[in-house]
């Protein structure tokens, strides 16, 4: 009888652990998609900060390759705004003309790994502008910026 | 209960057979890589250009300004170039007042030499393997005239390119 019991309560404390993982990842994976659809970035966890507030300055990560995906709106990438910058950033991939993709305004120390493009590419080179827009964290008016050349690589 | 052993027993030898004809196969891919083989092939793999810059959050009239770069890793062949964005004349950008936006002053940029920006030839320097020693350069007003009292204030962009 007592063995019955323990063999319930152990059924039923992995079916509750399962369930609680279940719960979690769902969860994660709702929050990180929230976050990538609403173009919000995450936390990026970057330990090595330069202050860039006493000299004044932004520090802007610039590339001049992206690589996406063929046929695919969700794509890798490596974006952020730098831990010792004091204002928002904006991000803008900007394909002929149009806007690919752009973010809201993203703290320091936030970023994108992954992001949704508005429309799916073909394999190919593409010629594209990649803009990044500061924001004065205070007061949101709008400081100097960017505006690099990158190539998209599909495939 | 005789036919289920009978059973169990073909599949047992059927997978011993399987194990040992693969052993087989293994033995003698391995007894002809006895022979000396020669080829080669090539790996390809790229590391993309990147760099971090570093721009004045804003322009304080009149100072020197900087623009840097740190991690640069750029193929030899190439080269950053930075030059201004849009200028809103021919030389200049211009600053609106903070409370009242149709009222404006100009802003041009001069290099070390003295000699003012264009919006034709905006380029303002370049950065490579062998050069990345800062670029700087000076804002000044062009004229005041009529200009309306108040704070003014307005943002440039720069622009980056490899070539």
């Amino acid at each position: 009888m007592l063995k019955k019991k323990l063999k319930k309560d152990e059924i039923r404390q992995i079916v509750f652990a399962a369930l609680s993982c279940i719960i979690c990842i769902t969860l994660h994976i709702s929050y990180r998609m929230y976050r990538i659809e609403n173009q919000k970035g995450i936390y990026w966890n970057e330990d090595n900060m330069i202050d860039n507030s006493a000299t004044k300055q932004v520090q802007i990560e610039c590339f001049d390759t992206l690589h996406f995906d063929a046929n695919k709106t969700l794509q890798q990438v490596s974006i952020h705004n730098p831990n010792g910058n004091s204002c928002y950033m904006k991000y803008q991939i900007i394909l002929d003309g149009d806007i690919l993709w752009q973010s809201d305004m993203i703290q320091p120390n936030y970023g994108f790994k992954e992001i949704i493009i508005r429309k799916k590419l073909e394999e190919g080179t593409y010629s594209a502008e990649y803009i990044v827009k500061c924001f004065d964290l205070k007061t949101k008016k709008e400081l100097n910026g960017i505006n690099a050349e990158v190539s998209i690589i599909v495939s | 209960m005789n036919k289920k052993n009978i059973i169990k027993e073909v599949i047992i030898l059927l997978i011993a057979f399987i194990i040992l004809f693969w052993d087989i196969q293994m033995y003698s891919v391995r007894a002809e890589a006895v022979e000396p083989q020669w080829g080669s092939t090539t790996i390809h793999y790229t590391v993309d250009d990147s760099y971090m810059v570093y721009i004045p959050e804003s322009i304080e009239v009149g100072e020197q300004v900087e623009i840097s770069v740190m991690d640069f890793n750029v193929s030899n062949d190439k080269s950053v170039v930075v030059s201004f964005g849009t200028f809103d004349t021919n030389d200049s950008i211009y600053l609106h007042n903070e409370n009242d936006y149709e009222k404006i002053i100009e802003v041009c940029f001069r290099n070390n030499e003295g000699e003012t920006y264009q919006s034709i030839c905006p380029r303002i320097g370049t950065f490579s393997n062998g050069n990345t020693t800062p670029i700087t350069f000076t804002s000044y007003i062009k004229s005041t005239e009529n200009a309306k009292a108040g704070n003014y204030s307005g943002s440039v962009t720069f622009n980056f390119f490899c070539e």
